[in-house]
Formats: C-alpha cells, sequence, structure tokens
C-alpha cells in the first residue's frame, strides 16, 4: 500500500516535471509570413474608418447652426399656425369691434325710442 | 538603427523604419502574449494591436529603458486586458466550452497517421493544456514574471525593468511562481489518477 502511494508520488512527480519542461516547447511560436501586410492592412483599414467617422464629425459641427437656425423657424411657424388654429375660441380684435358694433346699433334703437317718448312728451305738456 | 533612430522614424512616420521594427520584434511579441492568452490567433491580433499602440504612442517613448523593454510592457498590458475581457465574455456566456474546440480556435488539429505519432500528439496536448491550465491559475505578477522568464528568456534584472519592481521582488515572485505551479499541476495529476 505504502509502496504503491509511493509509486504515485513519483509518477505524478514525473509528471509535473514533464508539464514545466514543456515550456521549452510551447514558447516556439511559427513565425508568419504575412503578418506585416495583415498589420499594415488593418492599419489601412482603422484609418478608413477614423477618416470617415471625422467627415461626419466636421459636417455635423458645420450643419449644428443651421439645424438651430431651422429649430427656430419651425417653432415660429408651428406658433403662428398654433395661434391661428385657437383663434375661433378667443375674442379677437374683429369679434369685439362686431360686437361693439351690435351694441351701438342697439343704443340707437333705444336712444330713438326714448327720445320719441320724449316728443310724445312735450307735445302732450303743450 | 539603434533603438533612438527607430522610434524617430517611426514618429516621423517613416514606413522602413516600421516595417524593421515589425520585423525584428514580430516574434518576441507574438510569445510575449501567447503566453498570457494561450491561443495564438489571439496572440497575433494582440500582437497587431501593440505595433498600432507603438505606431500611435512612438512620441511617449522616453528613452530612458531599453525599446524592448517598452514593448514588452505594451504586449503584457495589452494581454492582461484581453484576459479580463474574455473572462467577462465567458461570464455572460453560458456554453463558453464550445468555443475553446481547437478546430474553432485555430489550433493546429493533429493529423498523425501512425498510432505512436498520434500518441505523442495527445501527450503534447495533454501537457499543454495542464501547463496553460497551471499558468492561468497563477496570481497575475507571478504569472508575468514567469512567463517573461521562461518564455521570453528574459533575466530578473530585465523581468525587473519591464514589470516596474525591485530585482528581489522578481525573485521573490518567480519562486512563488514555480512553487505554485509544482502544487497546481500535483493537485490535478493527483485528481487525475483517483
Amino acid at each position: 500500500m505504502i509502496q504503491t502511494t509511493n509509486n504515485m508520488d513519483h509518477q505524478n512527480q514525473e509528471e509535473v516535471q514533464k508539464t514545466l519542461d514543456f515550456i521549452q516547447k510551447d514558447r516556439i511560436i511559427p513565425e508568419d509570413p504575412w503578418f506585416y501586410s495583415r498589420l499594415v492592412a488593418r492599419m489601412e483599414n482603422e484609418t478608413d474608418v477614423v477618416r470617415t467617422s471625422s467627415l461626419f464629425g466636421t459636417l455635423a459641427l458645420q450643419l449644428r447652426p443651421i439645424l438651430a437656425v431651422m429649430v427656430i423657424l419651425v417653432g415660429i411657424t408651428g406658433g403662428i399656425f398654433l395661434g391661428h388654429a385657437i383663434s375661433p375660441f378667443v375674442s379677437s380684435p374683429g369679434s369685439t369691434a362686431s360686437v361693439n358694433s351690435h351694441e351701438e346699433d342697439a343704443n340707437a334703437a333705444l336712444y330713438r325710442e326714448i327720445s320719441g317718448s320724449m316728443d310724445e312728451q312735450i307735445l302732450l305738456m303743450k | 538603427m539603434t533603438d533612438r533612430e527607430l522610434v524617430q522614424g517611426i514618429i516621423d512616420r517613416d514606413q522602413a523604419a516600421f516595417k524593421e521594427l515589425v520585423e525584428t520584434h514580430q516574434q518576441l511579441v507574438i510569445r510575449t502574449c501567447y503566453s498570457l492568452v494561450h491561443e495564438l490567433e489571439d496572440a497575433r491580433d494582440l500582437a497587431q494591436e501593440v505595433f498600432i499602440e507603438i505606431m500611435k504612442s512612438a512620441s511617449a517613448f522616453r528613452g530612458t529603458a531599453k525599446l524592448s523593454s517598452w514593448i514588452y510592457r505594451i504586449a503584457v498590458n495589452k494581454s492582461l486586458n484581453h484576459l479580463k475581457r474574455s473572462r467577462r465574455r465567458e461570464a455572460f456566456t453560458l456554453f463558453s466550452f464550445q468555443d475553446r474546440s481547437g478546430k474553432e480556435r485555430g489550433e493546429e488539429v493533429p493529423t498523425g497517421n501512425s498510432s505512436t505519432d498520434g500518441d505523442a500528439v495527445m501527450e503534447e496536448k495533454e501537457l499543454k493544456r495542464a501547463l496553460h491550465m497551471a499558468i492561468n491559475k497563477l496570481p497575475e505578477n507571478q504569472k508575468i514574471a514567469f512567463t517573461l522568464h521562461k518564455y521570453e528568456e528574459l533575466s530578473y534584472k530585465e523581468v525587473a525593468e519591464v514589470m516596474h519592481v525591485s530585482l528581489s521582488s522578481v525573485e521573490s515572485l518567480i519562486h512563488r511562481a514555480k512553487l505554485n505551479l509544482q502544487k497546481i499541476l500535483r493537485c490535478y495529476y493527483d485528481s487525475n489518477h483517483k
């Protein structure tokens, strides 16, 4: 039993050593003849992406004031349209005038009636 | 070309200088990345990122240390970031072990004809698996010091320069890494033989 355990320990120790020695084999990396070409291709690709994104960035910067002016114009136009849309519910200067003219008409009729009756009273007094 | 001339050439966007830098340091960078990530294709992709980083930040090289030390440091940082990213990705992937098959990851698939060749290839694969598993279990600093010393065959002094630590720290890190590796592998083979 003890001998079996000792044999196993010895075997394990050998395997541990073998595994650690394997580093000498593992550190050998096969050469990649296309490494530089692939690297240059990748760099060109990344430069294109950066260039495209910077082009969009410049455009966005230049378009920003135009966009701001457009937003203001849309706001003003929208305000005007909204003002017109809700005008029937609010008394406008025009509608006030018509109400006033109706009132004037009514007052004139009243005056006429009163003045008529006044004339009658004067005639009666006479 | 000296290190300084090479770096100046890269700053000046001299293609010949960049080509020379890549050709001189290509294997060093791929091997450093491979010793930490253990996947050849990932190591090659990371090596490309390392050279792109060198190109971008060549002006940051002060020339106080060796150029190779600076390149090693970039390669180590890129590899550690890659490992962190993959660990995060694996945490979200339920069946991540499916990605680990050699065929999908571009590893060499054994094509031995005789059974003896097949056995040898299988044994190598097993040794590689056990070694990578053990190295992966080491704490980060021990892993960096050990791989730079064993895979890159850097001296303790050079490892200290790359890692920005003292010589005695490197000695201690590598000593502890060796002890830990022995312990991890012994446990691994013990459980395999039970």
